[in-house]
């Protein structure tokens, strides 16, 4: 195996170890999820909802979700006095794919456990076309992992971390947000992937450019 | 074909003047900033000055879509007096149409050039002249359907939205300089490019919002455009909000450069993407089916006179632009050493406290 999958998946495993020992993430984000939803579903009632608004409740809840819960990784790195010993050990690009590897799994799992809940708490929620509904939210997760790992590694070091996160990811995450919402309201509406293949192909694009960013940019910011 | 020369000519030559004379970051020549004074106030003067003169055609137009008698301007050349109430007049287009000009007090000659503030009775389906506006104007402003006086904004919302994209750029540029070559004065270009471009978003927004009010019914409307300037605001909040979080000046200076160039993905999906993919009200939007009448390759799209305003505004306020960026650099860059003097003087001064502590102040007396 190349020496750079290897270290990749070293410093994946070792921030999913640290993370199953104290399920800090993992219990914060599934709360956060859960508490969302139900505030949603309290505050709307048995109210019917159209798809265009049910599309972008679930999109306001992911965007909260993913800063919330997915910034973690860099700035507990600084908080436990760790981030020098990874940058001795480890060239930057493991350092950063291994983030952002933990951060996608971590995205996946609170955005579908969102989208899943939100569905069986709204019931009048109804979703014509599931299989475009699931690739439209993998394909969002993996634009908000990107999009959030580098602003993760941006601010980690900065002294205002919490209320400066959602601020600094806004402006990368709108584009994801404009594209998403849409797509995420045709799936409900019914309309199959290959009718929208153009803006998920965009959509897709836009996240794979964010990662492609981040990583050319993450040695100037990892680096002393 | 003209109107792509007068108005890329214009901003180029700014752009050339902009970082040409004494370069951006030195002060500019005494003449440089004459001719920027006297263009900005020559842009002010004739996009505030010049009347407003229609032809029979637009003229119609816009008595039609408007649905009353309000007077609207006519411009055009007096060509007969059949009698002594009456005048012929021809457009620019050679139209000629008889207007009853009884209640104008003014004596009006044949041969003269006039902008008469005219209504068209329905009824009797004839022209009445209420008000001489002008006489032999030096130049006048087309009579533009939907936009009417409106249209003046043009000269100000327009360069001030090219202005803080040019800012963005400039700062994304200085921001890659800075990562290559690592040293602050970089940054501090940066910082006075986006501090600019901040405020002619803000100038670009509030024209802009005003000229929506009263064009299309309402402050705010989404549009593609209104978005992205949405954005683009939101962009320069955040850059500056990031900066005062990062109190170590090195660190500063690296990581907003890098946010700076992780922005541009946002920003080039915003301006190039999304105005053409999206509906909208601006000019150029994806179901208008044109470019815009400052882009379009049509000849006739922009009124002579309009063009070379336009290309005037677009090159007094780049030049303004460029004036006020020399500033913001000059003075970023004396902060900045007086910031390092201070830290070399500091640090001297610790030397000498550690020096004298270890002798022994009572010992020696160092200078």
């Amino acid at each position: 195996m190349l020496p750079l999958i290897r270290q990749t998946i070293a410093v994946a495993r070792k921030d999913l170890r640290s993370e199953l020992r104290t399920r800090y993430a993992l219990n914060s984000l599934a709360m956060f999820v859960v508490v969302t939803v139900a505030v949603i579903a309290f505050s709307a009632g048995p109210e019917r909802m159209s798809s265009g608004i049910a599309a972008a409740l679930i999109w306001v809840s992911m965007f909260f979700t993913a800063v919330t819960g997915l910034g973690r990784s860099f700035i507990s790195e600084e908080e436990r006095g760790t981030a020098l010993l990874l940058r001795l050990t480890l060239p930057p690009t493991p350092v950063y794919f291994g983030k952002l590897l933990v951060n996608i799994l971590l995205a996946l799992l609170s955005n579908t456990l969102l989208a899943l809940l939100f569905l069986v708490m709204m019931g009048n929620v109804e979703v014509k076309s599931p299989g475009a509904f699931v690739v439209i939210v993998a394909v969002s997760s993996l634009g908000f992992a990107g999009a959030l790992t580098i602003i993760a590694a941006l601010i980690a070091r900065s002294g205002a971390k919490g209320a400066l996160y959602p601020v600094l990811a806004f402006p990368v995450i709108l584009p994801l947000v404009l594209l998403g919402v849409d797509l995420l309201r045709r799936a409900m509406l019914g309309i199959t992937l290959g009718n929208m293949a153009d803006d998920l192909g965009l959509l897709a694009l836009y996240a794979a450019a964010v990662m492609l960013v981040s990583y050319f940019l993450f040695d100037l910011i990892w680096k002393e | 074909m003209l109107k792509g020369i007068l108005i890329g000519g214009g901003i180029t030559l700014a752009l050339v003047l902009g970082f040409l004379p004494g370069g951006i970051s030195r002060a500019k020549p005494a003449w440089w900033r004459w001719l920027t004074m006297a263009a900005l106030m020559a842009t002010v003067i004739a996009a505030f000055g010049l009347p407003t003169g229609g032809d029979f055609p637009s003229f119609t137009t816009v008595t039609m879509s408007r649905n009353d008698e309000v007077p609207q301007p006519l411009y055009g050349t007096i060509v007969e007096k059949p009698t002594d109430g009456m005048v012929v007049l021809e457009d620019s287009r050679g139209n000629r149409e008889p207007i009853d000009v009884s209640t104008v007090p003014e004596k009006l000659a044949a041969g003269e050039r006039v902008i008469l503030s005219t209504s068209f009775l329905r009824g009797e389906r004839r022209y009445v002249a209420r008000r001489l506006v002008s006489r032999d104007p030096i130049a006048t402003l087309p009579l533009i359907p939907g936009l009417e006086e409106r249209a003046r904004n043009l000269y100000f919302h327009v360069p001030s939205a090219w202005l803080s994209q040019l800012a963005w750029f400039m700062a994304f540029g200085f921001a890659i300089l800075y990562l290559r070559r690592r040293r602050p004065e970089d940054d501090v270009r940066a910082v006075a490019a986006a501090a600019l471009g901040a405020i002619f978003c803000i100038l670009a927004t509030v024209t802009g919002a005003v000229w929506a009010k009263f064009n299309w019914g309402a402050f705010w409307n989404w549009d593609p455009r209104q978005t992205s300037i949405f954005l683009v605001l939101v962009i320069y909040g955040a850059y500056f909000a990031l900066r005062s979080a990062l109190p170590n000046e090195d660190q500063r200076a690296r990581v907003s450069s890098v946010y700076l160039i992780l922005l541009a993905l946002p920003v080039l999906f915003f301006i190039f993407v999304l105005p053409r993919l999206v509906t909208g009200l601006h000019p150029g939007a994806a179901d208008s089916g044109n470019i815009g009448p400052v882009l379009s390759p049509e000849e006739d799209t922009l009124n002579p006179t309009k063009q070379i305003l336009f290309a005037l505004s677009m090159f007094s306020f780049t030049m303004l632009f460029f004036w006020m960026l020399n500033v913001r650099i000059r003075t970023g860059l004396v902060e900045l050493r007086r910031r390092r003097r201070m830290a070399g003087s500091a640090e001297n001064n610790a030397m000498h406290e550690n020096v004298v502590t270890a002798i022994g102040s009572d010992v020696v007396r160092l200078p």
